[in-house]
């Protein structure tokens, strides 16, 4: 091949890379406010059903004989728009990720990152297994589901940063490690979620700024 | 017609002898919406100007379209890939990913 021709063909993959790694950091950053809107959602919820008795008794209603109480219902209904609003970044990322040798490149620290994100998985089940064991054997239950979440969402993120496809930021980092931990000690330690959710809007942020910077 | 020559026959076609054209059509093939002009701007840190030169290559042969158009960050010229374009591109990375086999 000319070299006119191999020129191109580098300089088109460098152009593309360049383009779509803006476009997942800008995705990602959306994604991180988003969920960091979560725990302020559902301390919303608690506030309103603990402070107002009205809200709380009509909450707990079982509407048409369904087992489960209007609260249910809402959390479940907060839980799917949420999950949506995740689905739609993680389907662009498929869509992004297709071609692995177009938006791959070598980053030195990746082994570090890679190392990291596994201390996450073990910092979590660490977590759920002393909770559960010490204080939370009735819970096991909800911790399961809970545990399960976690980390999919933490191999979601681990396969995101292992492809390359952004540059794995310090906040991205804080945002693993305080999802990792707070979302297993929420039931003993419950500010921490607003520390999570602070933590998030600052990930979210530092992204976009990022993506609009073009650092 | 071995694939080395049907691939420097395909990059002597006049919107995809540019790499930053060929990079647009890519990234717009892989995004599968659309990009925003002043996005594009941003992520290649090119003048405005030449931006709009390749994009008006690109959409006089079909391959893209651009337009006004109402985006969460407000009215911005947002720029789509066409079914034409999306066969070519997919069309041009079959053919280098069969060179990188």
């Amino acid at each position: 091949m000319s070299s006119i021709t191999d020129e191109t063909i580098r300089i088109s993959a460098a152009v593309a890379r360049r383009i779509l790694s803006r476009e997942v950091r800008k995705a990602l950053g959306l994604y991180y406010i988003i969920w960091s809107t979560y725990p302020i959602v559902i301390a919303l919820m608690f506030t309103l059903t603990y402070e107002f008795s009205g809200i709380n008794a009509l909450l707990s209603l079982k509407p048409l004989n369904v087992p489960i109480p209007l609260y249910g219902i809402l959390m479940i209904a907060i839980i799917v728009v949420y999950g949506g609003l995740a689905g739609r970044f993680f389907s662009r990322l498929s869509k992004v990720s297709k071609s692995p040798e177009l938006i791959r490149y070598r980053e030195q620290r990746q082994r570090i990152n890679r190392l990291l994100m596994k201390a996450y998985f073990a910092v979590t089940i660490m977590l759920a297994l002393v909770s559960y064991l010490v204080s939370y054997q009735s819970a096991a239950f909800y911790y399961i589901p809970l545990l399960l979440f976690i980390v999919g969402v933490l191999y979601v993120n681990y396969n995101l940063f292992r492809s390359g496809i952004v540059k794995v930021r310090y906040y991205d980092h804080l945002a693993n490690a305080s999802f990792a931990v707070i979302m297993i000690i929420e039931f003993t330690y419950y500010f921490a979620f607003y520390i999570l959710s602070l933590i998030w809007i600052y990930a979210g942020v530092k992204s976009l700024l990022e993506v609009i910077e073009g650092e | 017609m071995s694939d080395v020559d049907e691939l420097m026959k395909f990059l002597k076609d006049r919107a995809l002898s540019n790499g930053v054209r060929l990079g647009i059509l890519i990234a717009l093939y892989y995004v599968d919406g659309y990009l925003t002009f002043i996005d594009l701007q941003r992520d290649l840190e090119i003048p405005k100007s030449s931006l709009h030169q390749h994009l008006k290559i690109l959409r006089e042969e079909g391959l893209i379209e651009y337009k006004r158009g109402i985006t969460v960050l407000g009215v911005r010229t947002v720029v789509r890939i066409t079914d034409k374009g999306k066969e070519l591109t997919k069309k041009y990375l079959n053919l280098v990913k069969n060179l990188k086999v």
